[in-house]
């Protein structure tokens, strides 16, 4: 279906009308003209200014002929002979001749009149004709007398004829000039109309010329408008997904194949143009396309009717045959719908896949989680008889044994002293293992999110004491100095308590451990942005710049390790750096080889009443 | 007046160990007896009515936990002091000992000096 299809059936009538109306026009200006020249001509002939001319001529023959009557009776005067008289009878015969010529004339009695003039001249020619014929009073037709009359007769005709002639000139003058300027006032009125046609022609032309200019932009615009909608058309053909746009009345206007024969080919019939989306929707039910579809149909209708009215972003439709369809509707301006199908079964399937690879990786973490658990507890155990029974042997060995032992002798005493530090070794190498033991299980709780957190408003002075005695022992042995710096009016950190107490208390242990003699230095400061921070520096051995980054990675004791014995479980710090992040802080170090350390670490400071704040997070197992 | 300290434990070694942590106790007049299983433990409690328990979680027949609960529900043993010896440390393990009535919660690898410290405090033999 063409849309403006009928506009332009509409505007070919327009213009035929147009032509109609045109040609109407012409036809009548055209008679107009016709008649108004046609007129203007029986106009000038009814003038009759060819019978004007014709009795002039008439009237100067009758006139000629009278004046050689009369000239013929002047002769016979001077010689009344027979022969001149004959000659008189001979020009009265042309007179007469005249006369009838008028007389056929009476019925156009026009300039003077044809019988006006014949009743002038007709008594002198009667007269002379009897006079001349049988004579008067006896007298002969030669008699002087006779002709005197004549001659008087004629003459006096003659004269009034004369009269008339000049009269007729002046009726003739008259007419003339008058036909002259009629001809002339009909010239310019001819021109007038002449002027009209020309301008009527060239609006003629004009209007046939735009008209073809409009009937070419009309094909061009039409030309275009294919190209452009042969070009929509190949553009919706060439998309993979489905395009479909129904009308404000939900009737389908255009759908591309793909539409019809690929996502709705089992309900083709109902996809044509005009159907009804509810229609496509009821074959789509009747044809099962749609998983579900047939257990509610009238409730799916009605979902997916009020869906395509009011669309709330794409939807996910799982067909009979195993294939996904997004559907995206999207309302338009002038309240249309325009609708996309794509083909998602691939992508549907990779999130199938990936769904099943998440929960196999939370089941490998899980597995993961129980193994540590597991592990950590079957070592417990052993550890429990190797450290208790190392410290049993070293009791007894000091309390029974050795009293009972003679003093003195080198072998024995040398076998004691290994006996001690192996015992030694044994209880500290398997508080060693302990202690990983326990971080492997710390880390790994903190990692999983297994971790219980007590978040609560934390004392700074008392935080640092309780670390500090934790610690005593350490730093005291190696003979250490330790010195807190607390700032006045510190605002208190929120934390959890016991966390933060471990995290200080490594910092502070590792310092004593890297630290041959000197001092060791815990500080507390308020930074910027409502944090508190609390630093541990010492005078020992330094981390290399190099070094720095890779302290906080699990298992990266930094040093030599084949110069420097290996201390400790190597996951302190990352433990560290895993509690202070979870607790929304920093840790940070900063350091030079042969310059000691200084660790330093932030936590939000708790600006706000504890009872607000203080919240429990408990990770569900 | 004689006391009485139960251990129930499973693991042979560790109940030796246990044994030889305390037994300078018995120079005090302690008794010392123990169990291999929960449901001995319980039955030797309600038998000899002993003064502390030391209590593993992790036994056949009957965990720990259980036996804890089911000796504080006995007007018999209500009296009895009870410390969790387990290598159960997680804080939710301890919060359910803690929940059951214990009076103390040791985590394994525990050291014989701490041990026999928490007895001695427990039963009130600070003094020796």
């Amino acid at each position: 279906m063409e849309p403006g299809g009928k506009g332009r059936e509409g505007s070919l009538r327009l213009s035929s009308i147009g032509r109609l109306l045109l040609v109407a026009l012409l036809l009548a200006a055209s008679v107009g003209v016709i008649g108004y020249v046609y007129i203007a001509i029986k106009q000038i002939e009814e003038e009759l200014p060819l019978r004007v001319m014709e009795e002039k001529r008439d009237m100067e023959r009758a006139a000629r002929n009278l004046y050689q009557f009369l000239a013929a009776t002047e002769a016979a005067k001077a010689h009344p002979t027979e022969g001149n008289v004959e000659n008189i009878r001979n020009h009265l015969a042309s007179v007469e001749h005249d006369l009838e010529t008028l007389r056929s004339r009476y019925t156009f009695d026009t300039l003077i009149g044809a019988s006006a003039l014949h009743a002038l001249i007709n008594p002198a020619v009667v007269d002379a004709r009897i006079w001349l014929t049988d004579g008067f009073g006896a007298l002969p037709p030669t008699s002087p007398i006779l002709l005197d009359l004549v001659d008087t007769r004629v003459r006096d005709t003659m004269s009034k004829v004369f009269d008339k002639t000049t009269e007729a000139d002046r009726v003739a003058y008259e007419i003339l000039e008058r036909q002259t300027a009629e001809l002339s006032q009909l010239r310019d009125r001819l021109m007038l109309v002449l002027v009209a046609v020309v301008v009527l022609a060239v609006a003629i032309v004009w209007l046939a010329v735009r008209q073809q200019k409009a009937a070419r932009a009309r094909q061009l615009a039409e030309e275009a408008r294919q190209s452009a909608q042969s070009r929509l058309q190949d553009a919706l053909e060439s998309t993979s997904e489905g395009f479909a746009f129904f009308d404000g009345q939900e009737k389908l206007v255009i759908a591309n194949s793909r539409y019809r024969d690929f996502f709705l080919r089992d309900v083709r019939d109902a996809v044509a143009e005009g159907a009804s989306f509810e229609a496509i929707l009821r074959a789509v039910i009747e044809r099962a396309l749609v998983v579900g579809v047939s257990e509610d149909s009238e409730g799916w209708l009605a979902w997916r009717l009020s869906r395509f009215r009011a669309p709330q972003g794409p939807i996910a439709l799982e067909y009979a045959d195993g294939r996904w369809v997004r559907v995206d509707e999207r309302r338009t301006g002038d309240g249309g719908t325009v609708v996309i199908y794509s083909d998602i079964t691939e992508l549907k399937r990779r999130e199938v896949e990936l769904l099943k690879a998440k929960e196999g990786a939370e089941a490998v973490s899980e597995a993961k989680s129980n193994f540590l658990a597991n592990v950590s507890h079957e070592l417990r155990t052993p550890l429990t008889s190797i450290l208790g029974f190392a410290e049993i042997v070293r009791k007894r060995l000091e309390s029974v044994v050795l009293p009972q032992v003679k003093q003195g002798d080198r072998k024995l005493d040398r076998a004691i002293e290994q006996i001690r530090g192996n015992l030694d070794i044994i209880l500290l190498e398997g508080d060693r293992l302990t202690k990983l033991v326990n971080d492997v299980l710390d880390l790994e709780k903190i990692e999983a999110g297994e971790m219980v957190w007590k978040i609560e408003p934390l004392d700074v002075v008392a935080i640092v004491h309780q670390a500090a005695t934790a610690t005593e022992s350490l730093y005291r042995q190696k003979g250490l100095a330790f010195e807190r710096e607390i700032a006045a009016d510190l605002p208190k950190m929120r934390g959890d308590h016991d966390r933060v107490v471990q995290v200080l208390v490594n910092l502070i242990s590792n310092a004593v451990k890297f630290t041959p003699s000197g001092r060791i230095a815990c500080r507390a400061q308020a930074l910027s942005g409502d944090r508190v921070e609390i630093s541990v520096t010492d005078s020992g051995s330094g981390i290399a710049r190099e070094d720095q980054a890779a302290i906080f990675e699990k298992f990266r004791q930094v040093g030599d390790t084949l110069t420097q014995k290996p201390s400790g479980t190597g996951l302190g710090l990352p433990i560290c750096r895993e509690i202070i992040e979870h607790l929304g802080g920093e840790i940070t170090v900063a350091s030079s080889l042969g310059q000691g350390s200084s660790f330093a670490f932030w936590l939000p400071a708790a600006t706000v009443p504890s009872n607000e704040r203080l919240s429990e997070q408990v990770a569900e197992r | 007046m004689t006391k009485k300290i139960l251990i129930a434990e499973d693991e042979a070694h560790i109940r030796m160990l246990i044994e030889q942590s305390i037994e300078e106790l018995e120079d005090e007049g302690v008794e010392i007896l123990a169990a291999a299983d929960g449901e001995e433990a319980l039955a030797l409690v309600l038998a000899e009515q002993p003064d502390l328990i030391l209590l593993d979680v992790m036994m056949p027949k009957m965990n720990g936990f259980e036996v804890c609960e089911r000796l504080r529900q006995d007007p018999r043993a209500a009296k009895a002091h009870v410390i969790f010896l387990t290598a159960k440390g997680q804080s939710y393990d301890r919060a359910r000992g803690e929940a059951a009535g214990a009076d103390a919660y040791m985590t394994k690898p525990f050291r014989p000096h701490e041990l026999l410290a928490t007895v001695r405090r427990i039963v009130g033999l600070d003094d020796a």
